[in-house]
């Protein structure tokens, strides 16, 4: 009983975080028309100069742009990174999984030992090191994250595939003399698809702290491109003259990635209490 | 001698839905050294009645208990953890129903079964294993000398329930509390763990309240019984009395749809559902299932004696008693 | 046990050897070339073919391929061609620096989030509860680098606290080391404590609903007996698992900070390996770095059997 309060209250954090995103949308699609300033103007007369100043409400960083314009199109390299690499890994790692899972026997060994290759190293270097292939751009930061994450879903697919493949109406299906496709589409997916659309979610997150990082070391989108890890890897030299070009990407980054986590718990929480 | 004192027992829990009323004002008294079953459907509020008695339920998050209940002299309701934790074991001991998960998978049941002792007496660790042993053999575990370094996954459903009682009982208790023990269990194997419990009861001389909703480990078992409906007690008597002749019409019910061995008779089911617990009502709860129900059964009927072993609450007990 | 550990060793087998083709060919396809990186700017085709008969580098990949891992196996991981350093030499120069790194960081971690998420779990719904939920969220979304920068501009440039980067050897001077490592530990640190702590608090959630919490409170036993031996004692299985877990993203997680940090370890070069093109050491870290966690994880799955009497094999 305590427990269904619990959830009742999640739910209304995650709305909230849901609102958030939505908001973060819209800013993205809309930023040029929204964006005070154009993000890439460098204004040698203005800059470093403090949040507040007639035209510049948080500051500009030391080549004279505007920073609130540069967050703008910012969440534009963030949510595009994060949609197609967290639907990259989805779409490749639910392949990968449902095939593992269903055929079993030589094509799962297969397939788990390849995942597991990829899976046995961290995060970030993996995805450095494709970046290191592919070199700097923001298609590529997507296809290296989007890789980088699709064993986890390849692991939740295989795990759900087996668990549905015995279910009574899989085997009432087969019997029927349903045809392998039409099992798989009809009757696996929609059913292992809650926990995927999680970590999808979840996946949204990472791969929008991991964009900020690669491109903060970097190794992400080009150079010239607005993006919020780039920002602050051009900002950490100059913070102590400016606080704010460190301070307002960081942040831009930690409510996005909170949003995203909080809606992907709330996400979990709905999906485990309706079975 | 009254040993345990229940008196006008309140427990509600908060829930997103509202307060839930799952104990309603339960009155009972269990003596030294005597076995008293407590019988009701699932829901009813026995299991409650029992964790609020061992200080179990969570009182600082959702439970909200109210009354008296008086062991000895003192009420537990009254009483810090701290206190408690030094009553519980020693003198009140508690089992409980799914004997799969009620031991801990990682540790050696030799260990279960002592720890509690152990924590209280400063027992060396010979003497605490030598104390297991003789526990487990108490209880019937074959082999026991070998099989109490073992983890409870090697063991059977009915045998981990013989190491919980063993767990129970090690701490010498004045009172036990058995939440629906052998339910979980086969016919065969419940009769078994029934007789090695009234064996050990008759040795040891713990009182026990033994919670259930078969009437027939009531018959086997018990010297007592109270029965229980949505939260309070409707009826209690010896259990002599309260198989010859029950008065209340929900107890009469109980009775009709428990099948008794070596009779043929049909079983009858109880149309309805008992009250949800989440809208108070002020009058007797089973007037809604009761084929007997008259307008006056929209007040509150009080407990009654019928004898002076026998107590029911229904305005109509003495009209409908057995001629 | 010996059995199960063997078979768990010959599984571990077929993933090194993936891990290894992905270290050689990986590397191979990094566009750029060693050689011409070394020579800079002013070079004749005959010293760059020179050099590359010398490293081997004009022969097929496969035979590149084959050559390289036998000579792995015997131990020689070959020398940078852009510092001359033999590889091992640079792993292991590097390493120290990491693992004391990852150590602090993993120990940071479990001892704020072991306490914290069983406390919350105890007084599940509370005001503890509350509270290290949302710093569980927030640890798991504040980006590292942000979180080491702004250490950085609080805690040294502005407070003058801690240094803002380098490193000084234990044997040097051990207290100079521990100062140095202090904010890079806590800013890799966080973000595995965040995980930790959801996770700690998850699975003791899961174990205080079993019946024999009750039955052990029911025995008369002492908060802190219970809450340990009873539910944390099992609650620590799943634990575990995540911990080995996070302690190889920690490898990954190092990079980031031990750039941000001037720290030079093990992430630092392969950094430095993947800008400079340095085949042989880019090759060499990665293979490092993929075996240290499938070792990693076969240590965790061997605790995993100990902790658990139920798992037989």
């Amino acid at each position: 009983m305590a427990h269904r309060f619990h959830i009742f209250r999640q739910h209304r954090v995650a709305f909230v975080a849901l609102i958030v995103i939505v908001g973060y949308a819209l800013i993205a699609v809309l930023a040029p028309w929204l964006a005070p300033r154009d993000p890439y103007s460098m204004s040698g007369d203005y800059p470093l100069v403090a949040p507040g100043t007639a035209g510049y409400w948080l500051g500009s960083d030391p080549f004279g742009r505007d920073i609130l314009s540069r967050l703008m199109y910012g969440a534009r390299t963030s949510l595009m990174v994060g949609s197609i690499a967290a639907g990259l890994a989805l779409v490749l790692g639910t392949i990968v999984g449902v095939c593992a899972g269903y055929f079993g026997r030589h094509i799962d060994a297969v397939l788990s030992r390849f995942m597991e290759v990829l899976f046995s190293f961290p995060d970030i270097l993996l995805a450095l090191i494709i970046m290191a292939i592919l070199g700097p751009s923001t298609v590529n930061v997507m296809l290296a994250i989007g890789v980088v994450y699709t064993p986890i879903f390849a692991r939740i697919a295989r795990a759900s595939t087996l668990r549905v493949k015995r279910a009574a109406y899989v085997e009432a299906a087969r019997t029927m003399g349903a045809r392998t496709p039409r099992i798989l589409i009809r009757h696996i997916l929609p059913n292992i698809s809650g926990p995927l659309m999680v970590q999808t979610t979840l996946s949204f997150a990472f791969a929008i702290l991991a964009e900020a990082a690669l491109s903060f070391l970097g190794l992400g989108v080009e150079p010239d491109a607005p993006s919020w890890g780039i920002m602050l890897n051009e900002g950490k030299d100059w913070m102590q003259h400016g606080w704010w070009v460190a301070v307002f990407p960081g942040l831009a980054i930690t409510l996005a990635v909170l949003s995203f986590n909080v809606l992907g718990d709330g996400l979990r929480d709905l999906i485990e209490d309706t079975g | 001698m009254a040993l345990l004192t229940i008196d006008n027992l309140h427990v509600r829990f908060r829930t997103p839905a509202g307060l839930l009323h799952a104990v309603n004002g339960v009155n009972l008294q269990v003596d030294r050294g005597e076995i008293v079953g407590l019988v009701g459907e699932s829901g009813c509020g026995k299991s409650v009645t029992a964790r609020a008695i061992m200080r179990l339920l969570p009182e600082h998050r959702s439970a909200q208990v109210s009354g008296r209940v008086v062991w000895r002299d003192e009420d537990l309701l009254a009483k810090s953890e701290t206190d408690m934790v030094r009553l519980r074991g020693a003198d009140l001991a508690m089992i409980f129903q799914d004997p799969l998960s009620a031991l801990n998978p990682v540790m050696r049941i030799g260990d279960q079964v002592i720890e509690g002792p152990r924590q209280r007496e400063k027992l060396s660790r010979q003497r605490a294993r030598a104390r297991a042993i003789e526990w487990l053999d108490h209880v019937g575990i074959p082999d026991a000398a070998a099989r109490v370094d073992q983890y409870p996954h090697t063991f059977s459903g009915g045998m981990r329930q013989r190491v919980v009682m063993a767990t129970a009982l090690s701490g010498s208790p004045d009172l036990l509390i058995a939440d629906e023990p052998t339910t979980a269990l086969d016919v065969t194997i419940q009769a078994q763990l029934l007789e090695r419990l009234r064996t050990l009861q008759a040795e040891t001389g713990t009182a026990i309240l033994f919670i259930t909703h078969d009437l027939a480990v009531v018959a086997q078992l018990c010297h007592r019984v109270a029965v229980m409906y949505a939260g309070r007690i409707v009826e209690q008597a010896t259990v002599a009395e309260l198989f010859a002749h029950p008065r209340h019409p929900y107890t009469r019910a109980l009775l009709n749809s428990t099948p008794v061995p070596g009779q043929r008779e049909r079983l009858e089911p109880i149309p309805g559902a008992p009250p949800d617990g989440l809208h108070p009502f002020s009058g007797c709860p089973f007037a809604d299932r009761c084929p007997h129900a008259i307008p006056a059964c929209d007040l509150p009927p009080p407990l009654e004696d019928v004898t002076s072993t026998h107590r029911v609450a229904c305005h109509r007990h003495e009209e409908l008693a057995d001629p | 046990m010996w059995r199960y550990t063997l078979k768990r060793l010959g599984m571990a087998v077929p993933v090194l050897f993936g891990i290894s083709i992905i270290a050689f060919f990986s590397v191979r396809w990094v566009p750029g070339d060693t050689i011409t990186a070394m020579l800079g700017a002013q070079y004749t085709e005959e010293q760059a073919e020179r050099l590359r008969e010398q490293y081997g580098l004009d022969q097929p990949v496969v035979v590149q391929y084959g050559r390289w891992l036998s000579q792995i196996l015997r131990g020689d991981w070959g020398t940078s061609v852009y510092t001359r350093q033999p590889v091992i030499e640079a792993i292991a120069e590097r390493l120290p620096v990491t693992l004391q790194l990852v150590a602090m960081s993993l120990a940071m971690a479990i001892a704020l989030a072991l306490p914290l998420g069983v406390w919350a779990a105890v007084r599940r719904r509370g005001p503890v509860d509350a509270s290290v939920t949302v710093l569980g969220l927030l640890g798991l979304s504040v980006p590292g680098f942000w979180l080491g920068t702004l250490l950085i501009l609080g805690l040294s440039l502005q407070l003058g606290w801690f240094p803002s980067g380098g490193f000084i050897r234990w044997s040097v001077d051990p207290w100079a080391n521990l100062h140095h490592l202090f904010l890079p530990a806590l800013t890799l640190g966080g973000a595995v404590a965040a995980v930790l702590l959801r996770m700690t608090r998850a699975a003791m959630l899961d174990v205080l609903d079993e019946e024999y919490i009750d039955l052990a409170r029911a025995k008369g036993l002492s908060p802190r007996r219970w809450i340990i031996r009873h539910a944390l004692r099992n609650a620590l299985i799943p634990i575990i698992t995540v911990t080995g877990i996070q302690a190889g993203y920690l490898l990954g997680g190092s990079v980031v900070i031990e750039q941000i940090f001037s720290l030079p370890g093990i992430g630092m070069l392969s950094l430095q390996a993947i800008n400079n093109r340095d085949y042989l050491l880019l090759q060499g870290v990665i293979l490092f770095i993929g075996t240290t966690f499938v070792v990693i994880n076969l240590v965790i799955d061997l605790i995993y059997t100990w902790l658990d009497p139920r798992i037989t094999y």
